[in-house]
């Protein structure tokens, strides 16, 4: 017993030492494999800090920002002025008024790892939920995966773990768009059908077979396609729309269908 | 007493600096200099190490709770705050670490302290980016950032040194 505490005494530094490195190797392993940080920084006083950041920094992107802004509003009121014709035209179908948007602003976020996340501040008193959809104007962001009262992380595109079910906009093709952790203006469109010829410049669009986003939705650009020899499907490069860089305004999907479609998905499976 | 607060406050800026400005720099779309361990780097060499380890621990857990990376920031820091008093000794020529109370360019010389401060950047640079990456898949691509990040984390540290840091104040340590 002894000889065992005359042994602890001399290494302790050590010991004391790889039980520090073991608590980091927990933190980092749970937060590898369970998606959201555990560790978040997703309450009030580190989201007041990066909130004063975003506050000084908003100057600087001023102009840019508004003339975005001021180009989706002219789109929009071309959409109110064609509203007539349209509503004459979709007089027979069931239009969908279950969706809310709720604007929110991005106050951090990281590009440059492979589990990049962002924090955006709007929280559950804002009737923001886990698992919501994230657009800048109508190109994908990504989904919130943790919400507190004021503040709530998103999962972006450019995080390893994501995976969007999206769609070849020329021929509604069903693939899925992954991120391969190499460069944030690239995304990895996989499991495309072995038989189908992509060319630089094609269109990929959320395919809506997932509830977090309505399809048609701007994923980005086919820039260049690989054919994987011998298995059953190819997989491409593609330019995302986002600009993850400098992303500042979001909106966030609001489904009151989700629950519904969730469940019944469920019981299906079930069966 | 004066000099735990002095650290303390260099503490508390290096971590708002970092989480705040330095890790969204993103220069040329993903370099990053990781400014925050110049605090281990310069901690007087007579800390005792135990507390040596708590700082580090504590000042990459900080670091990762800001940027939600839970222990990817704790690991390299803790293990630099670790070896950082051997390679203080290994770095110095004559090998005479007594009469150097604070690790600066002008007590260790330009040399020594160039290879001292970067053998622990070029390290915790490395474990954070292989960590990151969460093995060798993009190794080359790993291998170059942290290349560059560590001369970018260098450069500024080197530079704080001369700005900063005076001959005069270092003789009254």
């Amino acid at each position: 017993m002894r000889r065992l505490i005359n042994l602890i005494y001399k290494y302790h530094l050590f010991l004391l030492f790889l039980l520090l490195e073991l608590l980091g190797f927990i933190l980092l392993l749970n937060n590898r494999y369970q998606r959201a940080a555990i560790v978040n920084s997703t309450n009030a006083v580190t989201g007041g800090y990066f909130s004063a950041i975003e506050n000084m920094q908003e100057y600087l992107n001023l102009k840019q920002e508004n003339d975005k802004l001021q180009k989706e509003n002219a789109k929009l009121r071309s959409t109110i002025l064609n509203f007539p014709v349209l509503e004459e035209n979709l007089r027979f179908f069931e239009i969908d008024t279950n969706v809310v948007i709720i604007p929110a602003k991005i106050i951090s976020g990281q590009i440059s790892n492979n589990h990049n996340y962002f924090m955006i501040n709007k929280g559950s008193k804002d009737g923001i939920r886990p698992d919501m959809g994230v657009i800048s104007e109508d190109v994908v962001v990504g989904i919130t995966t943790r919400v507190s009262t004021a503040y709530s992380l998103l999962l972006p595109v450019i995080n390893v773990n994501s995976k969007i079910s999206a769609k070849i906009k020329k021929n509604n093709y069903k693939a899925s768009l992954i991120w391969d952790g190499v460069d944030y203006r690239y995304a990895k469109l996989i499991d495309i059908p072995n038989h189908l010829e992509l060319f630089p410049g094609d269109t990929i669009v959320t395919s809506g077979y997932s509830f977090y986003f309505p399809p048609g939705l701007l994923l980005g650009t086919v820039s260049e396609y690989y054919h994987d020899e011998g298995a059953n499907f190819n997989h491409a490069k593609v330019k995302l729309f986002a600009d993850f860089d400098a992303l500042q305004n979001v909106y966030l999907i609001d489904n009151y269908h989700q629950n519904q479609q969730d469940s019944l998905l469920n019981s299906a499976t079930h069966e | 007493m004066n000099n735990i607060i002095k650290y303390a406050f260099l503490f508390i800026f290096l971590v708002l600096l970092q989480a705040g400005v330095l890790s969204h720099l993103n220069l040329f779309g993903f370099l990053n200099p990781f400014l925050y361990i110049y605090l281990l780097i310069t901690l007087p060499l007579s800390t005792p190490r135990i507390y040596m380890l708590w700082i580090g621990f504590a000042l990459g857990l900080s670091i990762d709770m800001l940027l939600n990376t839970p222990g990817l920031h704790t690991i390299p820091t803790t293990f630099i705050a670790f070896i950082r008093n051997q390679v203080a000794q290994k770095s110095l020529v004559r090998g005479e670490l007594e009469g150097i109370k604070v690790p600066t360019v002008f007590t260790m010389g330009f040399s020594a302290f160039v290879t001292y401060a970067g053998i622990l950047v070029v390290l915790h640079h490395s474990i954070l980016f292989f960590l990151d990456a969460f093995g060798f898949h993009h190794f080359f691509a790993v291998l170059l950032n942290t290349v560059y990040s560590s001369m970018l984390t260098m450069s500024l540290i080197i530079l704080i040194q001369f700005l900063f840091v005076s001959r005069k104040r270092i003789e009254m340590y």
